[in-house]
């Protein structure tokens, strides 16, 4: 909802952006990031179209626990000509966006590995910008029997 | 806050263009919002929200990370070496604190 405390906060906050001319999602924001895949994606990306294949996501078919599910990501693309960003999103999360990733030209290798959380079964998504502003996209579905967020309301 | 238990594992030497692998790990809980104490009070957000490598000032890879991901978050990458340098780990907690190591290379 929109109050106006949140809406002078987030003037102010967009005013400090423009001042100092950081990228518009440099700080996370939990609550605007609580939205579903579709905006969270075109929150990131915009209308983008993303040409499937070209990464591997390494990931297991089946988590006892979406607390800690090992993920590595790896795109077809040498960062030496350019970074390369990735972008790894959870559709059933109740915040869809999980991380973005900028490997430098430094990094020796197009790869990424982190351990994520999972609000259950779903079909995990990452995106790659490439240097020559080319986006590819891969998915690849997990079996998660118990979800990450499974206290969402106080239980005792 | 006590400063929190890092690990990092970097290799002691390499060739010169070697890409060596690097693993890195943080000691903090990533409260996501959704969980409760046991009187029923919200523990609030709190994460690590950046993630930044660096070897000899130069960045190799930055993450920005959220909620999504675990707690005590690991992350591993790639980084391509061709002389001895340093490489400086700092991870940015959405309340202020900023922690920070640093490991060497030499490049044989």
């Amino acid at each position: 909802m929109l109050t106006r405390r949140r809406l002078i906060g987030t003037s102010v906050a967009l005013a400090a952006v423009a001042l100092a001319g950081a990228p518009v999602q440099a700080a996370s924001d939990p609550e605007a990031d609580e939205v579903d895949y579709e905006t969270a994606r075109q929150n990131l990306l915009g209308d983008q179209a993303a040409i499937p294949g070209g990464i591997a996501i390494t990931l297991p078919s089946v988590a006892g626990s979406g607390n800690s599910v090992p993920l590595t990501i790896s795109v077809e693309a040498d960062p030496a000509a350019g970074p390369v960003r990735l972008h790894v999103f959870a559709p059933r999360n109740p915040r869809p966006h999980v991380c973005s990733v900028t490997l430098g030209p430094r990094a020796g290798k197009a790869e990424f590995s982190t351990k994520i959380r999972l609000n259950g079964t779903q079909e995990l998504i990452a995106f790659a910008e490439l240097p020559g502003g080319v986006l590819r996209t891969a998915s690849k579905t997990i079996d998660v029997t118990i979800g990450a967020c499974e206290s969402l309301e106080f239980n005792p | 806050m006590n400063e929190p238990n890092k690990r990092i594992s970097v290799p002691s030497e390499a060739k010169a263009g070697d890409i060596v692998e690097i693993k890195t790990l943080i000691m903090h809980p990533m409260h996501n919002g959704y969980k409760f104490t046991t009187q029923g009070t919200r523990i609030p957000v709190n994460i690590i929200d950046e993630f930044v490598c660096t070897f000899n000032d130069e960045e190799v890879v930055r993450v920005d990370l959220r909620t999504g991901i675990s707690a005590n978050p690991y992350v591993s990458f790639f980084a391509r070496v061709d002389v001895s340098g340093t490489f400086r780990f700092t991870w940015h907690d959405d309340k202020g604190p900023v922690y920070e190591e640093t490991a060497d290379i030499v490049v044989v």
